[in-house]
Order: C-alpha cells, then structure tokens, then sequence
C-alpha cells in the first residue's frame, strides 16, 4: 500500500449554515495525479482552499504528509505547491523576482531552482520581463511555476490548462505526467476538462454537492476492470450479502444522508444477479450502473442522478 | 521571517508607488517654499521680536512650516491609504492568495506588513525633512534660529524662539513623533484594510475616523470625550516646541498611542487568523 500524502475526513464548511463541503473524505496516495472533479459549484476549489488553510473549515481533519494541516498548517505547506484559481503575481516584478520571493517565503529562494522550474514551464526567455506585461496563459505557466518552486512533493492545481493554448495544455500534461513518473511529485489535479483527467490521471475523486460521490481508480471507472457502481439504502448490509455471494466490493462514496455506494467487482452481465440478490434481502438499490468506457458518461450520470 | 520582511519592503518601495509618494513630497515642499517666498516679498519688513520676517526665514523655518501641513494633512493621508491597501490591496489583487497558500503565519505577514510600512513612513518623513531643510537653506540662503508662532501650533498667541542649535533637534525630535503618530495611523488603515477587504473602503474609513476625531477636537464638543480621541494625542508633535518640553504630557501621549496602535494591531491579527481568504 503506497504512502497517503494527502487525507480528509469527515472535512466540512459551511457559509451561512449551508454546507459547501460536506463530511468529505479524500485519500491521495503518493506518486499519483488525483483528479479532483465535480460540476461548477460542487466545492472543488474551497476543498482545496480548506487544504491550503485559506479558508478554516468547521468541521474534520486535514493531513498533510501525517500532518494535521489545521493545526499545524506551516509545516504541513513546506514542501505543498498550488495554483488556486487564476494566479496573481506583482505585476511591476520580473517572473524571476517573482518566483525567488515566492519561493523564498517556503523556505528556498535558489536561483538554479528558479531557473529549472522557469524553464520546465518554458518561461526562460521571459524570464526578466515584467509579469505586468504576461498574457493570462504566461500567467498559468508562472504559476504552474512558483507550485514547483519549493520542491514540492505535492502539488494542488487548480484548473491548471485554463486560458493555455493547445500547445500550453499539450505541455503542461506532459509535465504533471513527468513530475510524477519521475520527480515523484504528488498532483491533487482540479479540472472541469474530463478528457484531461482521463489522460493523465490515475485516481479520481467526484465531488457534488459538497459531498463525494465517488472515488476510484481511473482504470476501473473506464471498464478496464469488471466493475459495477451500486447505489443502496444501507451500504453496509449490502456489503456483508455481495461479499457473502463471493463479489468482492468496497464503499465508494456517499449519496447522501440516507444511501452510498458500493464498488462491486463484478462483470456488467452479473448485474441483474446482485441486483436480485440485494432486492431479495430488501435492500433498496437506487442505481446500478457499469462502469463505462467514458468517464464524461460517468461523470453526467452520477451528478444528474444526484440533481433530481 | 527574514523573507518575509524583506519580500514586504520590497512591495512597499516597488518604483511606482515610491515615485508618485516621493514625487509628490517634492511639489509638496516647492508648494511650501513658494509660499514662504511671497509672504516674505508681501510681509517681509514685519517686526518679529527685535528682527524682522525676512530675517527669521531660513532653512529651520522652512521645515517648521512644512511640519503643519505636512504631518497633518499630507502623510496622514498617504499613511491611511498605505495602511489600508497593505492587505486590501492584496486581498483585491490576488496576490494575498499566492502567499498565504505558503508556510507563511498570518500574524508574521501582518507584522512584517506593518514593519515595512513604519519603514516607509519613516523614509517618507525623513524625506519631507531633508529635502525642505536643504531646499530652504539654498533657497534662503541660510540657517539661523527658529520663530515659532505658537499660533499655528494651536498653543495661544505669541512667538518663540528658539536658538539654531536647539531648533535643529526640537524638529528632528519633532518629525520623530509624527512619524510615531503616522504608524498609529497606519495601524489603523491596515485594520479596515482586513474588515473591508477593499483599499478605496479601508482609506475612507481610516481617514474618516482621522478627521471625525479632530472636528470633534477642534469644535469642543464632548469635552470628556477628547482626551481619548486618538487626534488629541496623534498632535503630540506640536509640544515640542513649548520652551520648556512638557516631557510628563509627552509620555501620557506616547503611551496613549502606543495602546491605540497595539489594539490596532492585535484586532487585525485577531480578525485576520479567523478570516477565510476568498480573494
């Protein structure tokens, strides 16, 4: 079992008594790109404000690396970059000065390292330019830039290919793929782009709502695996029937207060069968659903379902 | 924090903002010396204790002229809005985010924000002092000892005068206080700035308080409340000019100040360590 470089549980915020993140349990694993989605509104990016402590959560925990990150928010960042939303930067310093101040307040102002990282994103020709001056995709890539500023084993990028041209998104793919095959960095990867996540990632969680309503392998959500999703009324009595039956299965998420979801391993032709098998034990199965060859097919039936 | 620090001083004194407050210290002052210039060609000849206007116009005066004015009007301004946009600016442009999603403290960040502003303000000041006591000492010629009207000091009628050597130091260790007020001020800006989260809102209310509080001085209206309106101790400067320094009067101030910028400064870092940071 691989490192969890990032966990929440039971992560709650709420805005005027309104829960915006909802008892939310993420697990990231080392070495990994985690893709983080959910329809416009869903919480993604305040889940990922709460983890970078921007904003105080009401309820749960937050480890960073086996850090609480609430209590001890400083040293759970050391060694966490981000991109929340658009990045900002002083428009009347260089991207040079930019990033040795930035990456000074994390402890590593070194000029090779900002050199590295400028050319990584392939802002070295701009390097003494007024970020002033930068167009909004310049502005990504520098912010791609000042995330892998202080050696970060974990990245958060928010919507990180926003406003770059085919060539920018091409390249940025490229280089989450190669921080994590080869420098080893975690990447925490915000997106509304469905088909990028598919490429890139290897695990994602979907949020709605606040809440997770799935989180799972990118493989076995494309049907690379013999996989059913089953939404039930009491999860953990449908757990212990399927397991009994000999289908291996494991909470994926909640629906709500009342249901959850089960991942089963089980062949799509098999679904009638632990359909039976649950509808016989009365259990009330809400959904039952294969996983697809898309994850955008995936994704719309999973938050429509949720909306009606 | 040493980055931090130096990351804030280098935000304060990027070359915009420096050139239009530095700049504007300059028209400030060639306003002031302009002025001196036609009061001396109009009232030149005035008696002024056994010497006439003319003769008491030289570079201490210039840069007694400017103080009124000076610390009262001008800096304060520039220090409520350099006070307000030091986390509402930030906060309005984004750039708070980018540093908050670091291993930065908030409190430190406020700090270090403040420590560089108190910089600035005291660079400001020493600025406006420097370059009225060099521009009116080439421009009049000369240095010499100080006429103080109490008068536009709010002290009463009548003049002082001090001699040149004890005028130099009476208005370096006047400028100082000042300066001391201008952070408290500041301190002040910085507060809104973290309540409003908007620059323009922050300088409205910081200057607001400032010039309710001296109206409220100046038209004697609730007598029991002045003593405790930050203005009344802020003018603290002015004292230094009395022929004997009222040092008990000075410390009852310094102390009044020092409370009002503390609690300032421990409400911005209370509010700003609850604050969800949305910008």
């Amino acid at each position: 079992m691989s490192t969890v470089v990032l966990q929440t549980r039971k992560l709650t915020k709420r805005y005027k008594g309104r829960a915006v993140v909802n008892q939310l349990d993420l697990t990231v694993h080392a070495d990994e790109i985690y893709g983080f989605l959910g329809p416009n509104g869903a919480g993604k990016t305040t889940t990922m404000r709460l983890i970078l402590g921007l904003v105080l959560p009401d309820e749960g925990v937050i480890e960073v690396a086996g850090v609480d990150a609430i209590l001890h928010r400083q040293r759970a960042l050391r060694q966490v970059g981000a991109v929340v939303e658009a990045p900002s930067f002083y428009p009347d310093l260089s991207a040079r000065h930019n990033l040795m101040h930035l990456g000074a307040l994390s402890g590593d102002c070194r000029r090779p390292r900002v050199e590295e990282v400028l050319e990584l994103v392939g802002l070295q020709h701009v390097a003494d330019d007024r970020v002033g001056t930068f167009s909004f995709g310049m502005k990504q890539r520098l912010g791609l830039a000042q995330a892998l500023i202080p050696d970060s084993k974990l990245v958060l990028l928010d919507e990180p290919t926003n406003g770059l041209d085919p060539h920018g998104i091409k390249d940025t793919r490229e280089l989450m793929r190669r921080l994590c095959r080869d420098l080893g960095v975690t990447i925490f990867l915000s997106s509304h782009l469905l088909s990028e996540v598919e490429q890139v990632c290897d695990r994602v969680g979907i949020i709605d709502q606040g809440q997770k309503i799935l989180e799972d392998r990118v493989a076995a959500l494309l049907k690379l695996e013999h996989v059913l999703y089953v939404e039930v009324g009491d999860p953990a009595q449908a757990q212990g029937l399927l397991s009994a039956r000999g289908w291996r299965c494991e909470p994926t998420g909640r629906h709500n207060g009342s249901t959850g979801r089960l991942k089963v391993h089980a062949d799509s032709a098999t679904a009638a069968e632990v359909n039976e098998c649950l509808v016989r034990a009365g259990v009330r199965v809400h959904q039952l659903l294969p996983a697809t060859h898309s994850l955008e097919q995936l994704f719309v039936t999973l938050t429509e379902n949720l909306r009606r | 924090m040493k980055h931090l620090l130096w990351f804030e001083l280098v935000k304060c004194f990027n070359p915009k903002r420096s050139a239009v407050s530095f700049l504007l210290v300059v028209g400030f002052v060639a306003v002031i010396l302009l002025g001196l210039w036609l009061q001396d060609r109009a009232h030149g000849k005035r008696k002024v204790a056994d010497a006439t206007l003319s003769e008491y116009l030289n570079a201490p005066m210039c840069v007694l002229v400017a103080e009124s004015p000076g610390l009262f009007l001008f800096l304060p301004i520039l220090a409520a809005i350099l006070g307000a946009s030091q986390v509402a600016g930030e906060w309005q442009g984004g750039t708070l985010r980018m540093m908050m999603i670091r291993p930065v403290s908030r409190s430190g960040l406020l700090l270090a924000k403040f420590a560089s502003l108190g910089v600035y303000l005291l660079l400001l000041v020493a600025w406006l002092f420097g370059l009225t006591f060099l521009m009116g000492w080439a421009w009049f010629g000369k240095l010499g000892s100080l006429v103080v009207p109490n008068e536009i000091l709010g002290l009463g009628g009548g003049f002082i005068i001090l001699p040149a050597d004890v005028a130099i130091q009476r208005l370096l260790f006047s400028y100082l206080l000042a300066t001391v007020s201008l952070w408290s001020l500041a301190s002040l800006g910085l507060l809104f700035g973290i309540v409003f989260e908007q620059t323009a809102s922050a300088a409205m209310a910081a200057l607001g308080v400032y010039f309710i509080s001296h109206i409220i001085s100046a038209t004697g209206l609730f007598s029991e409340l002045q003593r405790y309106l930050p203005t009344h101790h802020w003018n603290w400067w002015n004292r230094i000019y009395a022929s004997e320094i009222p040092w008990h009067d000075l410390l009852q101030h310094g102390l009044w100040i020092a409370v009002y910028t503390a609690a300032c400064l421990g409400l911005s870092i209370g509010l700003f360590l609850r604050k969800d940071i949305h910008s």
